[in-house]
């Protein structure tokens, strides 16, 4: 396998077939975990302690997690149809705290800007409430952490259109063909360096 | 629901250990099960060029632990679906590193040398070669001019590959099959030869029958049942499969093979208490930077995985041997939180100035990698149940270790005019580590060889002490880090024990599958 620059930290993923602990096992080694967090009864009354209409306004909470992510990633799209999938995705831990996470953006931008509206904030009035949310430290901290390293994953890997990739850093996707001197320099031997070995294995 | 199946030899895992054991003794004609805990995959069918994560964890695992994460595959074919496929023989360097008390790590008689032999089979069988220089992707290109412009040596390194077409989906898996994974060759070959594989199907404990009788003759006709190996499909959990084997080889990867050991110690007294001990892990270090304006540009997303060219300049000096890295943009943004050096941290691991690092990633960011000759100091230890533990101590000599091999790196970047790129690895929730923390696909040595059971888990031919017929053919039993990928070692020795095992219980009779 690669040698990861990172690993990928990584689980299983055929969760319908898995037992809880298996998921939880999962969960725990694949980078988007976080999710002890509502494990604990604290965690648990502090998840669902936010204001009703974030669960009757989905609306409304598309419309802040969109200006969450165009935020975090500024120069995505806040149109494109996938920009806050990962959110709605139950594949990822978050999802149970969609509502949860809209509710504490436009809970910091009211008590900072005195707006509920966390999407009409400018760009840097959005990152200063996102800041607030991080520096808070605690169970809000690892949703936030959280929230900003699936926003990351999600929108520079295009993890959900395989066709366009992500334009923003220039990743097409899936491979297309192309003549081999794209992928190389021609006379590459300029490039290289005196060898010390006969075929390439060290001695 | 339960199956019982008897058999000769049981085979426990399809990766680079497993699947040669599986072929060669099917081929000398002894009854073969090979065992996976994966899904079968048909390259061309299963495989994707993708980053959703969904497709890559359904073959892809992790073990998180204090100062250590591992990451392995499970699926028919073990790693070999998913790795770089650099195939490169272990330095002579590997094999003659010692431990705290000076005494060789590797078991008497073992060493490169002895494995050439068996390096030489490997090669043919996954078409090893050299990467042609018109096929160096441009990453590499740019790395190797680095090391020419301080009067540094670079090779061009190994593949196991056929009619490459550079699509850089190496590490999600080959679907045009060029990249020659196990799923091309030994697998189907060992099919042919009348090896029956079980994928889903996972090895809850081991245990071995009331006696182990020792063989009487040698030949396999003669020699008793001795282990039992009780299953339970990974699909439908209630379903349990029994394996009664004569010969048992374990190949499930220095963690499964340590875990099932583990969580068989209760049946096997004498088990080795190094077992779980001992990992070995490359002591990977990365670093990064951004070219300098008149450098050529290298490209993340073309080429193959690997970027070509690998280099040997200190590998006698520091035990290190240092590569470029071409990760993909999951692999960056999964583990690492990039800013330039010398910015503040905040907000810039996100937001508009990470953007615009990002911007750049493709083209300007050079990304090199360590290997280096760390000590064996890693430990997979059962709680309870099926749970496990993974640490590493981190004592003084591997920080400085850790500190030199970044500092050697970012000396190459910066006397090549690099800006370097402040990267602050990060665990499963986006959260920096305190310490330093290695993440390797190289693990080995959880359950290695030695000369004694004080020492280690299994002896010099593979064979678990005090457990006549029972087998470790995988990275596990590989005793040290190689300071290179290990596919290639871990197959060469699975060619020497095998080799070994058809020598011990099939050559002196003509042992048919109807004798059998």
């Amino acid at each position: 396998m690669s040698e990861p620059f990172v690993s990928i930290e990584v689980g299983e993923a055929r969760a319908q077939q898995m037992t809880r602990r298996e998921v939880l096992e999962v969960l725990a080694a694949v980078g988007l975990g976080l999710f002890g967090v509502s494990a604990c009864t604290p965690a648990r009354i502090l998840l669902r302690d936010y204001p009703a209409e974030f669960d009757t306004e989905p609306l409304r909470v598309d419309r802040t997690l969109r200006a969450f992510v165009t935020a975090v990633v500024p120069g995505m799209d806040p149109s494109e149809a996938n920009l806050v999938r990962a959110f709605y995705d139950s594949y990822f831990p978050l999802e149970p705290h969609r509502n949860f996470l809209a509710a504490e953006l436009s809970r910091y931008a009211r008590e900072r800007y005195g707006r509920d509206r966390f999407d009409l904030l400018p760009y840097e009035h959005r990152v200063r409430v996102i800041q607030d949310g991080l520096d808070e430290g605690g169970i809000i901290a690892r949703i936030f952490g959280g929230a900003v390293f699936l926003t990351q994953i999600a929108c520079y890997s295009g993890i959900y259109d395989d066709e366009q990739g992500c334009s923003l850093v220039d990743f097409e996707g899936r491979y297309r063909v192309r003549p081999i001197s794209e992928t190389s320099y021609d006379h590459p031997e300029r490039f290289l360096p005196t060898a010390t070995t006969v075929d390439g294995n060290p001695a | 629901m339960m199956r019982r199946i008897d058999t000769d030899v049981l085979v426990i895992g399809s990766g680079f250990g497993g699947s040669p054991a599986a072929l060669r003794l099917a081929r000398a004609g002894l009854r073969v099960v090979l065992v996976e805990k994966g899904p079968r995959i048909n390259p061309y069918r299963d495989f994707r060029q993708t980053q959703d994560p969904q497709y890559l964890l359904k073959y892809i695992r992790g073990m998180a632990g204090n100062n250590l994460n591992l990451t392995y595959a499970e699926a028919l074919g073990g790693g070999s679906g998913f790795y770089e496929m650099v195939s490169l023989r272990a330095p002579r360097k590997a094999f003659v590193q010692r431990d705290q008390a000076s005494r060789r790590l590797w078991p008497e008689g073992v060493d490169r040398d002895r494995l050439d032999p068996f390096y030489d089979v490997g090669e043919r069988k996954l078409n090893v070669e050299q990467i042609d220089p018109a096929l160096v992707p441009k990453s590499g290109l740019v790395f190797a001019s680095m090391m020419k412009n301080l009067g540094y040596s670079c090779e061009r390194a190994r593949y196991a590959v056929r009619g490459c077409l550079g699509s850089g989906f190496c590490v999600t898996g080959c679907i045009y099959g060029a990249k020659q994974s196990l799923l091309l060759n030994y697998i189907p070959q060992a099919e042919s030869a009348g090896a029956t594989v079980e994928t889903d199907l996972e090895a809850l404990y081991v245990k071995p029958l009331s006696r182990l009788l020792p063989d009487r003759s040698g030949a396999l006709p003669t020699t008793p049942v001795r282990y039992e190996v009780v299953c339970r499909s990974t699909e439908d959990g209630a379903q349990k499969t029994v394996f009664r084997t004569k010969l048992l080889i374990l190949a499930s990867g220095t963690v499964g093979t340590a875990k099932l050991l583990l969580q068989s110690r209760r049946f096997f007294r004498h088990l080795s208490r190094q077992t779980g001990r001992n990992i070995a892990f490359n002591g990977a270090v990365k670093v990064a930077g951004l070219l300098p304006d008149g450098f050529p540009e290298g490209d993340m997303f073309t080429g193959r995985s690997h970027p070509g060219m690998i280099s040997y300049e200190f590998l006698e000096s520091r035990g290190v041997t240092i590569s470029a890295a071409k990760p993909m943009p999951l692999q960056v943004l999964a583990s690492v939180r990039l800013r330039l050096d010398g910015d503040g941290p905040r907000p810039l691991h996100w937001g508009r100035d990470h953007v615009e690092l990002m911007k750049q990633y493709r083209r300007r960011m050079m990304v090199l990698v360590a290997f280096g000759m760390t000590p064996p100091g890693g430990e997979i230890r059962h709680l309870h149940g099926d749970s496990f533990s993974l640490d590493l101590d981190v004592d003084d000599s591997l920080r400085t270790y850790y500190e030199e091999t970044k500092e050697l790196l970012n000396g190459i970047l910066s006397r090549n005019g690099c800006r370097l790129v402040y990267a602050e690895f990060v665990d499963h929730e986006g959260r920096p580590y305190d310490d330093i923390h290695f993440s390797t696909s190289h693990q080995v040595g959880s359950c290695r060889m030695a000369d004694d059971a004080r020492r280690g888990t299994c002896n010099a031919d593979g064979e678990i002490f005090g457990n006549p017929g029972l087998y470790i053919t995988d990275g596990s039993a590989i005793p040290t880090s190689l300071a290179v990928n290990t596919s290639l070692t871990i197959l060469a020795n699975a060619e020497r024990i095998v080799s070994n095992i058809v020598r011990r219980y099939c050559e002196d009779r003509a042992i048919t599958r109807s004798a059998a």
